[in-house]
């Protein structure tokens, strides 16, 4: 399990490796776009990293790269055809940035740093870790940027859920209080800001089993108790 | 994973493993086309709607179907599906072309229905995220031509041009003399410039 939680907290890929933050930044206006690319990403990152550990005894490992761009680029182009064939709308406004999944140095990252050199129980909980981190990452900006920019959270979730859902929109100001939040510069700002709070928590509670000075006074701490 | 020089297991491997990705897309696209064909239709029926005043929607339905990418019930109206090279692929667009008697020229109104254009820099052809279409409505071929080019999207910009001097080289008197052929022309014949 540790390598779930790490894939979720230390080692997030939005906020404490910034990998894939074009498409973070650039898709994460409203919760459901950023639900949107969080799925497709997941999916992709899923399917490549359960298909990589399947294979990594056959992959040649001069021609390793090429290959693991071939499967994410499938699994990539599987995502498209799916959100373009089951929810068009959405497709029509993330479609470019799910495309470029295929790029995103995360998914190609794991693959070639965990994917290729572990087995496949250990491949799929990674790939669910580093999904749910980064979900995690998108929506939080996606809702803090949705709040800011509409004053509303869950607006539009009819494009992922159904007509069902167009009622799920929670209107929390009458207008907007920050439109900057909407654009690219706010995006960075906002983006900026959440990953400060982030890294501050996460460095409030180190963990005593990472931290060797923390390891070192703790044993030096046992040697006086036993001499005691 | 197999290191060294390609041996030819690897490059079995290698042949293995895009067969099986190809294999995988093709089975998803026999799954996925035709309703994705289907998604696009309505929208492109959508669109032709907003396009249509109530009257000439009516007349719509009586149309059958596309002709060499022409639609049109041989009144004042008709819409052209066009295609021009932008910045990052082609850009498809459907233009309705409304000409209302011989001495004024005809006035387009473009939309677009499939684009790959850069976001943020040649997107603002979407008229879901940007009114730059929706407000040249009624602009004739002439306006096109001499209306400014957009700093940053020069590319974008030429292909509404030529979208427009195509949709008047397209509907010339001829085409559509051949097009309304057996069916009674309803109003005026526009000028085509």
């Amino acid at each position: 399990m540790s390598t779930f939680k790490r894939g979720v907290l230390e080692n997030n890929p939005a906020w404490a490796q910034l990998l894939g933050l074009c498409p973070l930044l650039a898709v994460s206006n409203s919760v459901v776009n950023a639900l949107g690319l969080a799925i497709a990403s997941g999916f992709v990152l899923l399917g490549s990293n359960l298909t990589i550990s399947l294979l990594r005894h056959r992959i040649p490992d001069v021609a390793r790269l090429p290959c693991f761009v071939l499967i994410i680029a499938t699994f990539t182009t599987i995502t498209v055809m799916i959100l373009e064939a089951f929810a068009f709308a959405l497709y029509l406004r993330i479609a470019l940035f799910v495309q470029i999944i295929v790029t995103n140095c995360m998914i190609l990252g794991r693959a070639e740093s965990f994917a290729s050199r572990q087995p496949i129980g250990a491949a799929i909980l990674d790939a669910l870790g580093t999904a749910l981190g980064f979900a995690i990452a998108l929506l939080t900006l996606g809702g803090v940027r949705e709040i800011l920019g509409y004053g509303t959270l869950l607006r539009e979730m009819d494009l992922l859920f159904g007509d069902a859902a167009s009622s799920w929109t929670i209107e929390l100001t009458n207008s907007a209080t920050l439109p900057l939040a909407l654009f690219p510069p706010g995006a960075f700002l906002l983006a900026g800001l959440l990953f400060a709070i982030a890294q501050g928590l996460a460095r409030r509670k180190p963990r005593a089993t990472e931290d060797p000075n923390q390891l070192a006074s703790e044993a030096a701490d046992r040697n006086n108790e036993t001499r005691a | 994973m197999n290191s060294g020089a390609l041996s030819w297991q690897s490059i079995l491997s290698l042949v293995l493993i895009a067969a099986t990705c190809g294999a995988a897309l093709v089975w998803i696209n026999e799954i996925t086309a035709p309703r994705i064909a289907a998604q696009r239709q309505e929208q492109a029926r959508a669109l032709m709607r907003s396009l249509l005043q109530p009257r000439q929607q009516i007349e719509l339905k009586t149309v059958a179907d596309w002709r060499d990418d022409i639609l049109s019930a041989c009144t004042d109206w008709w819409l052209i599906r066009v295609s021009e090279d932008g910045y990052a692929g082609p850009i498809e667009l459907l233009a309705h072309w409304q000409p209302f008697d011989a001495n004024q020229p005809g006035r387009i109104k473009l939309r677009v229905l499939k684009h790959l254009e850069t976001p943020g820099i040649g997107d603002f052809i979407d008229h879901e995220r940007d009114n730059y279409l929706p407000d040249r409505d009624g602009a004739t071929v002439a306006q096109w031509q001499a209306a400014d080019a957009l700093s940053g999207a020069t590319v974008t910009f030429n292909a509404l041009q030529r979208a427009a001097a195509t949709v008047a080289q397209r509907l010339d008197s001829e085409t559509r003399a051949t097009f309304c052929s057996g069916k009674e022309s309803l109003t005026t014949t526009g000028a085509i410039e």
